[in-house]
């Protein structure tokens, strides 16, 4: 009943009456809420458009978001915290606008220090098909948008 | 450098090649197509060698135009009628601006179309191109366009793209031969031919319809139906939209519309005539 | 170090329709759209109202969707409060 006033009308299914709807939503929150792994947020991306209007917008997490607490040796390789000649990550994904000037004309991310930009750099220049942050580095590579 | 000027719809193209051949191909291939009104081209497409030297040694094409994407490859210089192709494809999805553009065939009959979303190997454009050797009309291989004033389908007739087993079939429908481009074989996408569209699709290609119907055909499976939901229906037509982000807010109201008022699902087809029974009995249900 | 405290105008600057049980939403100022699965709209909700950190943010969450509050809510909720920041649909500071 107290969530009543957060949905509109229409979001309840048309069938069921308010209150079955009600429980019915109630019952899909509480599955929803316990699981961290579906995707609450999705987010339209028609794939060849995004490529060509996003590349300045696009970001690149600094690793992986399924690779938390490693840090970025100065050659790129993700790596466990406290190695030899590695950085902590970046605390946001890096936007395409600075990580386009960092590459063009080797500026340091906002924030961070020339040896942790090297490193981070290292890490983009690595990135293949199907790792996240891999279709903003290509499309910064597009001739058209340097 | 050789050059060809065509209107297709909305579009008016000047197409460029750096080789006779290729443009003889393609004039034979858009006969009875107009030329641009007031002679003015809108959009550009070009093929050329990729390095000055490969005009002429082991040939390659690459594309150029208004608008480039990072990763196409040049190919093979028999295969220049595909990368002209695709070079009229590529302008019209990075540059167009005044139309929605939704990755689908389209075909029309008594002014309501059918719109038909697929990935490659669906069998849309082999639907739509058989549909419009039976009464129908074609409005759309590739590219349904969406005025964003009106909401209204705008006819792109462009030359249909066959594939593979679709060559067979067309070629068993359709008459006249004069209406297919040459054999294509060992392309990046398979074997390709592409086939003109009817005198009347070309004759009428700036004739709108009213989106009535929305199917998404799967070639191979047994027959099966389903229906779309909502939600999906809206992913589905955005993801295979070139200009839904650059449109912006009016693209998300169209969009929204299409999903809200017209029906939609999802069909499987094992073999082109049930496919087609399949399309016409959705479309007498949904009064096509 | 201070807990940051979530905050959002939602839905202003974007415009919403309900579908299939989940929140469809345009957002102006990047231009993109997003699906928004529950319980982010009631969460988006509960901050619009007034914006607070995430420990209060569960414990009302957890009281109008009638939940109980565990470590496992308030893990939830902070993954998808980040994920409404990555997006811009909530501000955090």
């Amino acid at each position: 009943m107290r969530n009543e006033d957060d949905q509109p009308e229409a979001e309840r299914p048309a069938a069921a009456a308010p209150g079955e709807a009600e429980t019915a939503q109630t019952r899909r929150a509480m599955l929803r809420i316990g699981a961290l792994g579906t995707a609450a947020v999705v987010t339209v991306r028609p794939g060849i458009a995004h490529a060509a209007v996003s590349a300045l917008t696009c970001q690149i997490p600094v690793p992986q978001s399924t690779q938390p607490n490693k840090w970025i040796k100065n050659n790129g390789d993700v790596v466990n915290p406290n190695t030899g000649n590695s950085y902590p990550p970046p605390s946001q994904p890096l936007s395409g606008e600075d990580v386009k000037n960092s590459l063009k004309y080797g500026t340091n991310y906002p924030g961070y220090t020339s040896q942790q930009t090297n490193a981070y750099n290292n890490y983009i220049k690595k990135l293949t098909m199907g790792k996240q942050g891999y279709t903003c580095y290509a499309s910064l590579q597009s001739p058209s948008r340097q | 450098m050789h050059g060809f000027d065509v209107r297709v719809g909305p579009i008016s193209y000047r197409i460029g090649s750096a080789w006779a051949a290729p443009i003889a191909v393609l004039r034979r291939l858009y006969a009875g197509y107009p030329a641009p009104a007031d002679g003015i081209a809108t959009v550009t497409a070009r093929i050329g060698p990729p390095r000055p030297w490969r005009r002429w040694i082991r040939p390659q094409v690459a594309i150029e135009g208004d608008h480039n994407l990072p990763d196409t490859v040049p190919m093979a210089f028999g295969h220049a009628l595909l990368a002209i192709e695709m070079a009229m494809n590529m302008q019209v999805a990075l540059g167009e601006c005044r139309h929605l553009l939704i990755h689908a065939s389209a075909v029309e009959r008594g002014g309501k179309a059918l719109i038909m979303p697929g990935d490659s190997g669906s069998g849309k454009s082999t639907l739509a191109a058989l549909l419009a050797e039976r009464g129908w009309r074609l409005l759309a291989d590739e590219f349904v366009m969406i005025d964003l004033a009106t909401g209204r389908l705008i006819p792109f007739p462009r030359a249909i793209s066959l594939k593979n087993s679709a060559i067979a079939e067309a070629e068993a429908r359709v008459a006249d031969p004069a209406r297919f481009g040459p054999h294509l074989s060992a392309t990046p996408k398979g074997e390709l031919r592409h086939l003109r569209p009817n005198a009347e699709a070309i004759a009428r290609m700036d004739e709108p319809a009213e989106p009535a119907l929305i199917l998404f055909p799967s070639y191979g499976f047994e027959p099966a139906s389903d229906g779309v939901s909502r939600s999906e229906l809206f992913m589905r037509l955005t993801e295979g939209s070139t200009n839904y982000i650059a449109l912006g807010e009016p693209a998300f109201d169209h969009v929204l519309r299409i999903v809200e008022t017209i029906p939609a699902a999802r069909f499987a087809y094992p073999d082109t005539d049930s496919g087609i029974a399949i399309v016409e009995q959705f479309c007498a249900e949904a009064g096509l | 170090m201070t807990t940051p405290t979530y905050r959002t105008d939602f839905p202003q600057h974007c415009r919403t329709h309900p579908i299939d049980g989940m929140t469809l939403v345009f957002h102006r100022p990047s231009g993109a759209t997003h699906f928004l699965d529950s319980p982010l709209p009631q969460m988006l909700a509960l901050l619009a109202a007034k914006p607070m950190d995430a420990a209060r943010l569960t414990t009302s969450l957890c009281a109008t969707l009638g939940l109980p509050e565990d470590a496992e809510a308030r893990a939830v909720v902070e993954a998808r409060l980040t994920d409404l920041a990555g997006i811009g649909l909530v501000e955090v500071g």
